[in-house]
């Protein structure tokens, strides 16, 4: 009897399941990988740094950043920025989600809104709202209220898209299917419209999010009292290179906890959905 | 004679497209599906099954003709006529027992109803176990299960199911329609089916239509004699193959025809392109 032999056929260095595109690795390996990448970054710093290859002024190490920061933490200065520019983000963002969701879901469904405020939408969306700051400051002043006015506008227009695309793309088949079963119009939007738009709304909430952040720190640099981008701002006129990256690291871990926040309320809001996982 | 439950009167439906072109999808189509009958109708892919089926649901207008549902002329979508669609149509933030169970809530049926209904027709599916599941997590014919489910929940006058199988596997879809054969024999329904598969066609169906392509129309009316229950082994008997072999030269002719005029619809370009290319191939370029 022949069998298939294969016993002589040696593996390739290219064969490993690492080489292969889109096969999962162990997650023992990417993290390492990740290890990886991250500690020569560091190891990098730590070299030109503590080594005086780079000026303190442009590169400090990272002791005296950890430094300058816990005595910025302690002073409450940091806290102060933090707060503000918290408070801000958070008030311009609800602001346009809570106005977003509703017209996006309409103009989503229902043909005449769209073409009721598609133009508007559509102009303004191209229009980068950093241009437009020195308008809003005319109009409302350095405060909060212009903060608030450029994260609107930057996140509303783009939102409001979004989430009419989110709505548009969900299949007739689904609406059709609970008339079938005697739904009323008012059963087919609450009951099944918005319940199927969910994951798609809060993927583009969690994304807008993000840029909220670009716009609020752009606006602070260009005219502001407090907040963490007119902290880098001063810290970078009084050559603070620690504190300019101490205002860095703070936007970047807060970046992270809003994004990682919107996945864990992903999971427990909308355990059904795919983009929860399994 | 039993009575007609459902008749499909003369219906006919011409689609205009968004560039001002007429399809004719539909031409003087007459049908009935009578008390406790299954009725299959088979056709070639284009021909227009899922538009019959939706005009019957009261999802589409015909341009003319009617839709009778015992004696009473239909205008729009029912709990009646359940439905079951060709595409997964399962709401995903609802569990198998909720989905199955939409119906009933909206109606407002009591708590009690509701759980032993859902109860009875998941073991019926042989999903029991599954009842707090999410839809993601079930393969293609379970969903499928569950949406046959969901339209019986409804108690509708006719089950309407348009090529429920048509994305599983052969393995699966023969389990499947055995599965909703002995659902349909047990609970007495009447069944409208619509499928491309003549074999389905031809073991689920007291009576088959035939369909021509584009327009689409009734071409042939067979009945099939086989008695409930039917056991799986019918799908090989000679009687079986003799229907088999006349229905697919019937059909074989139109999917030439639609194969023919997917050609001709590659064809036909704009007029612009059109102008271009023809002075193009003036030049002798093309
Ligand atoms: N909304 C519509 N607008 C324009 N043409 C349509 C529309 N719906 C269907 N048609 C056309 O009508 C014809 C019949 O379509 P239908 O979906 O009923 O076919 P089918 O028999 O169900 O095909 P399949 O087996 O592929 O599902 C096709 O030529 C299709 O292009
Ligand atoms: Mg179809």
């Amino acid at each position: 009897m022949s069998t298939r032999n294969h016993s002589h056929y040696r593996p390739k260095w290219s064969d490993r399941e690492v080489f292969q595109p889109k096969q999962p690795i162990p997650r023992g390996q990417y993290i390492s990988f990740s290890l990886t990448s991250f500690g020569v970054i560091f190891l990098a710093w730590i070299i030109l740094s503590y080594g005086r290859l780079v000026d303190a002024i442009f590169l400090p190490t990272p002791g005296s950043i950890l430094k300058v920061g816990w005595e910025m933490a302690v002073s409450g200065e940091l806290w102060e920025h933090m707060l503000a520019s918290v408070t801000t983000i958070l008030m311009g963002f609800a602001l346009a989600a809570v106005l977003a969701v509703p017209l996006g879901i309409l103009m989503g469904s229902f043909k005449f809104v769209e073409a009721f405020i598609e133009p508007i939408i559509n102009f303004v969306r191209y229009l980068p709202v950093s241009a437009m700051i020195p308008l809003l400051i005319l109009w409302f002043g350095i405060g909060r209220t212009e903060k608030v006015a450029v994260i609107f506008i930057g996140t509303f227009f783009q939102l409001i898209f979004l989430i009419s695309d989110v709505s548009a793309n969900i299949s007739k088949e689904l609406l059709e299917s609970a008339y079938t079963q005697g739904a009323r119009k008012r059963d087919v939007v609450w009951r099944v419209l918005i319940p199927a738009a969910m994951p798609g709304i809060f993927d583009n909430l969690r994304m807008t999010l993000g840029w909220a952040w670009t716009y609020l720190i752009v606006a602070e640099l260009v005219s502001a009292q407090r907040g963490l981008g007119y902290m880098i701002l001063q810290s970078m006129r009084g050559l603070h290179t620690e504190a300019i990256f101490v205002g860095l690291v703070v936007i970047g871990l807060l970046g992270l906890i809003t994004d990682q926040s919107f996945k864990v309320l992903t999971k427990l809001l909308l355990p059904w959905s795919e983009k929860a996982g399994y | 004679m039993a009575r007609k439950k459902l008749i499909i009167e003369n219906v006919s439906k011409v689609f205009t497209t968004a560039r001002g072109q007429t399809i004719e999808a539909l031409r003087h189509v007459n049908a009935y599906v009578e008390e406790g009958e299954f009725v299959t109708i088979v056709g070639t892919s284009g021909c227009g099954k899922s538009t019959l089926l939706r005009i019957v649901a009261g999802l589409e207008k015909p341009t003319s003709g009617r839709i009778l549902l015992d004696g009473k002329e239909m205008h729009r979508p029912g709990a009646d006529r359940g439905m079951v669609f060709q595409s997964y149509t399962l709401y995903e933030w609802l569990t198998v027992s909720d989905n199955i169970s939409f119906g009933l809530r909206l109606r407002g049926v009591s708590r009690k109803e509701i759980r032993e209904k859902t109860r009875f027709l998941i073991e019926k599916i042989g999903l029991s176990g599954f009842e707090d599941t999410y839809p993601k997590y079930l393969s293609g014919g379970m969903k499928q299960r569950v949406a046959i489910a969901r339209a019986m929940a409804n108690d509708p006058s006719i089950l309407l199911l348009d090529e429920p199988f048509g994305a599983l596997d052969a393995q699966t879809r023969t389990i499947m329609q055995e599965l909703l054969l002995q659902l349909v024999e047990e609970n007495r329904m009447t069944v409208l089916f619509v499928t491309h598969d003549i074999d389905e066609a031809i073991f689920l169906g007291d009576a088959v239509y035939v369909m021509s392509f584009r327009p689409g129309t009734i071409k042939e009316e067979v009945k099939i004699d086989v008695p409930h229950p039917r056991s799986p082994e019918v799908r090989t008997s000679p009687f079986f193959m003799d229907l088999k072999r006349s229905i697919t030269a019937a059909i074989r002719e139109e999917t030439i025809r639609s194969i023919e005029a997917s050609k001709a619809d590659m064809r036909r370009t704009s007029p612009r392109v059109s102008g271009w290319l023809s002075r193009l191939r003036g030049r002798r370029i093309l």
